[in-house]
């Protein structure tokens, strides 16, 4: 089993590709960098303190005011804010100031990068087998197709560890060395529907990054289950990407159905349950954890039975 | 009596209400080397594919030394070693990577096995260049040294010189042969090239519409009975000719420069006595075989392909 996997490390990281999406990776990490960087030098001349008080005070007043009609929702967008003005005043710590975690945090758009490249990956690992034909050599070894389709998955799994694990390490050190890596314990505040609640900024940073990857593993499942039942790289990376692209806005569109919580895409931003809110009020998080684990299972059981049972013929 | 390599019992391929293969038994002894001979569309491939469990098999059964193919799948495919139509490697890796890929699909093929392997098909010198920069007959070499890693006692080849230049296929015919007769080796060959497989194979498997219509062998002995044909190369051909006709009391054949009749192979002694004693000079006199194409038609017939 072990040589197996290594096997598939060997096929994946052999491949010029692979150090590309790497490189990409670090890429927009720079990106993201010099971006904060210069937002960064923007603000460092102005007198933060004031812009903030002159900020809070218009929305005390806004707040205060009964012929606004406000609905409840921006109400307590507006309270929120005000609650995070008021800690930074009380501190003195400026709001436009960054730090490792903070650029940590914000690094986390990557992992939908990561997400793409490894369900190019995971789309590629079967089908690629029978395009280059080198299937017929694969499946008469003294290797079940069960136990290569798992390598398989697992070797997909890795690659994705990987870029995370990188993505995590890299922006925090890009951020520490830019912006310093105090500032971790900073509170970080956020909106829910049952108010305003308090975590710190590492905290949070760290929750993102355990959070994000539920999404990025049901999107390689579902990629490499494609690849396994249809044997089309195409077709598995193709209709991937597009479910990527638009399972939230179909949500979006659906979220007045009580039924939409029970798909794939409504479950798959686990952050729902952090900050803001869910998308249908009911859901909590062992739910959405229980439908994408449904969808796991079921997913891999229809590409284990058409990996294993169909024959090779071409 | 030992067991045969491969047995292949009432094997059939049903896909829907087609039949690809149908209720084929034979049996692969070891250390011959066995065609697998059919027109297009016959069921060479989709049999050679059940016995490696690329197929499944609707009925019957293939055992490889003794092991049931769909029941024992990992066990029987230890003693199997095969390239399929034109070996397709991995392009991106080397060719030694692509060894040592195959090489941990199998249990106890160590390093130096693969150098050995490597030195038998005589790659050494590009072995460590990628597969993409290799010649067709290269890849082909390579294919067999996969094939050959775990030192299987069968070894399974479907249509393997498909796309090879002609001293390509003698080499691999040479590597065959070999591995048959001195490692005792089990070969299973598919083609539609009926020349070549005459050359290479102890026993041919004829198959026509998924069924099996004969099996021949070609190292048969021949008795003094049996008919043959004989060429003849003579002096004064037309003069030779009648003189062969008169005393043969057979039809000859006027065939470019040389004779032909067809004679039994107690005559051939006298044939040659009466040229010689009657002073023709005889520059060469042999039995062209009757051609395994001969037989394949004789067996299939001129029936449409179907």
């Amino acid at each position: 089993m072990l040589n197996l996997v290594r096997n598939e490390n060997m096929k994946i990281y052999r491949r010029a590709r692979t150090w590309v999406f790497f490189g990409l990776i670090l890429f927009a990490l720079l990106i993201q960098a010099a971006f904060t960087l210069r937002t960064a030098q923007g603000t460092e001349h102005r007198d933060w303190q004031q812009e903030i008080a002159r900020e809070t005070q218009i929305i005390e007043e806004r707040l205060q005011n009964p012929e606004l009609q406000m609905p409840p929702e921006q109400r307590r967008e507006q309270e929120l804010q005000l609650a995070v003005n008021r800690y930074h005043l009380d501190h003195e710590i400026s709001p436009f100031a960054h730090n490792a975690w903070k650029f940590t945090k914000n690094s986390a758009a990557i992992v939908a990068l990561i997400t793409l490249f490894t369900i190019v990956v995971a789309g590629d690992i079967v089908a690629a087998e029978f395009g280059w034909g080198t299937i017929k050599l694969l499946l008469i070894r003294p290797a079940s197709r069960t136990k290569i389709l798992f390598a398989k998955y697992l070797a997909v799994l890795l690659f994705a560890f990987l870029m995370l694990i990188m993505l995590l390490g890299c922006s925090f050190l890009i951020g520490g060395a830019l912006f310093g890596f105090a500032g971790g314990d900073q509170p970080y505040l956020s909106l829910r529907d049952t108010g305003i609640t308090e975590t710190t900024v590492a905290k949070n940073a760290l929750l993102t990054f355990a959070l994000e990857p539920v999404s990025l593993v049901m999107f390689a499942t579902v990629a490499f289950v494609i690849s396994a039942a249809f044997r089309s790289s195409s077709m598995a990376i193709g209709v991937s990407m597009l479910t990527m692209f638009l399972g939230q806005m179909i949500v979006g569109l659906l979220a007045r159905f009580d039924w939409v919580q029970y798909l794939l895409f409504a479950n798959l931003n686990l952050m729902q349950y952090f900050e803001g809110a869910p998308v249908v009020p009911t859901m909590t998080l062992p739910f959405s954890l229980g439908i994408n684990l449904l969808y796991f299972v079921v997913l891999h059981g229809i590409g284990w039975l058409l990996f294993t049972k169909r024959d090779v013929a071409a | 009596m030992t067991q045969p390599a491969v047995q292949i019992r009432h094997l059939t391929k049903r896909i829907g209400s087609k039949t690809l293969v149908e209720d084929l038994t034979f049996d692969v002894p070891q250390g011959q080397v066995f065609g697998f001979l059919g027109p297009n569309g016959a069921g060479k491939t989709t049999t050679i594919r059940m016995i490696m469990g690329l197929i499944s098999i609707t009925e019957g059964q293939v055992l490889v030394q003794g092991l049931d193919v769909s029941r024992q799948f990992e066990e029987a495919m230890r003693h199997i070693g095969a390239i399929v139509e034109n070996p397709e490697m991995y392009k991106f890796l080397t060719g030694w990577q692509n060894l040592v890929h195959f090489a941990r699909m199998s249990q106890g093929v160590p390093e130096s096995r693969i150098r050995e392997v490597v030195e038998l098909v005589g790659l050494e010198q590009r072995i460590h260049d990628k597969v993409k920069t290799y010649s067709l007959g290269m890849r082909q070499r390579l294919g067999l040294a996969q094939a050959l890693l775990h030192r299987p006692s069968v070894l399974i080849l479907d249509e393997p010189t498909n796309g090879l230049d002609p001293a390509g296929i003698r080499e691999l015919r040479d590597h065959l042969r070999r591995l048959a007769e001195q490692e005792g080796i089990a070969v299973i060959v598919s083609s539609h090239l009926l020349t070549e497989m005459e050359l290479m194979c102890d026993q041919v498997a004829i198959i026509q519409n998924g069924r099996l219509v004969s099996i021949k062998d070609l190292r048969e002995m021949i008795g003094d009975g049996d008919e043959l044909t004989l060429r003849i190369e003579t002096s004064r051909l037309a003069e030779a000719e009648a003189l062969l006709r008169e005393t043969c009391q057979r039809q000859v054949l006027r065939d470019g420069q040389a004779l032909s009749i067809t004679v039994t192979r107690a005559m051939i002694p006298e044939i040659n006595r009466t040229l010689v004693q009657n002073g023709y000079d005889v520059y060469s006199l042999h039995t062209v075989s009757q051609t395994l194409e001969d037989r394949f038609l004789e067996v299939t017939g001129r029936g449409p392909i179907a």
